[in-house]
């Protein structure tokens, strides 16, 4: 399934939101969105995954790449990410890194 | 107890190993999958080690392409295995590129405690596969690496 990704500038932080799947066709699309924003300098990043059905571990590897290039105390948001995107970065052990909330007013 | 075995191929698709062909393999396997695996969190599993398999032999045949006469190619067969007491639903895939044996189950385990910004950007693909399916095999056959991803399907009747 394609990847669309709408990029929203808010005050402190930015929100991406993704629509589609995440894999290794799709993972540099996500990657190149990143890269495009200046995330050493970022405060907040969210990854809004309401809309996303599959994460690969191209997609983590996008993730990681954000967190490491983010200040330290800069946080990264996973909104609403379903049951098995969750399991998958629990699994890798980057709910470490991250932060899982199921909607943005939890933020 | 008798210990054989059948199992019925379901289909197959065969194509170069290349991401021009992606679609075709992704398309392929995830409607055997939905249609085998109906337990929704297993079929995301089953999917994700999948995919992570496609997309190592589709970059080690793009890496190693300039030592082969020809375009290496990538057979995907779904099969379903049956047991006097299980049933497996199987991906298996077949490529004539580089032997490489994954060592599945003699990796070290990835260190999942290890800070992300200390960690290095890959490893995550062969952990993910060995850890989401039943079972994962590799050898080589007749010149060819041939891989199987196999999920217990007899919880489907429970």
């Amino acid at each position: 399934m394609a990847l669309t990704i709408e990029v929203t500038q808010g005050d402190i932080h930015v929100t991406l939101t993704l629509s589609g799947d995440v894999d290794t066709k799709t993972a540099p699309e996500l990657l190149s969105k990143l890269t495009a924003l200046e995330l050493n300098a970022l405060e907040q990043l969210r990854l809004d995954l309401q809309q996303v059905d599959f994460v690969s571990s191209a997609g983590l590897r996008a993730i990681v790449f954000a967190k490491q290039k983010m200040p330290h105390t800069s946080s990264l948001y996973l909104v609403g990410a379903s049951e098995q995107i969750v399991e998958t970065v629990t699994k890798t052990g980057l709910s470490q890194a991250v932060v899982i909330v199921e909607s943005a007013e939890e933020i | 107890m008798s210990s054989q075995s059948y199992e019925i191929e379901l289909g197959n698709v065969e194509a170069n190993a290349s991401m021009d062909c992606w679609d075709s393999f992704i398309d392929f396997a995830y409607m055997q999958v939905d249609q085998s695996v109906k337990d929704q969190s297993r079929a995301y599993k089953l999917k994700l080690a999948f995919e992570e398999l496609v997309s190592n032999i589709i970059r080690s045949s793009s890496e190693h392409s300039g030592d082969h006469l020809k375009p290496i190619t990538l057979k995907i067969t779904a099969l379903e295995r049956e047991f006097p007491d299980h049933c497996f639903f199987v991906l298996r895939t077949e490529d004539d590129g580089i032997e490489f044996n994954p060592r599945f189950g003699e990796r070290p385990a990835v260190d999942t405690e290890q800070p992300v910004q200390d960690r290095q950007i890959g490893g995550l693909g062969l952990f993910l596969i060995q850890e989401s399916v039943d079972q994962v095999s590799y050898k080589w056959i007749n010149g060819k690496n041939t891989y199987e991803l196999s999920m217990s399907t007899s919880q489907n009747t429970e």
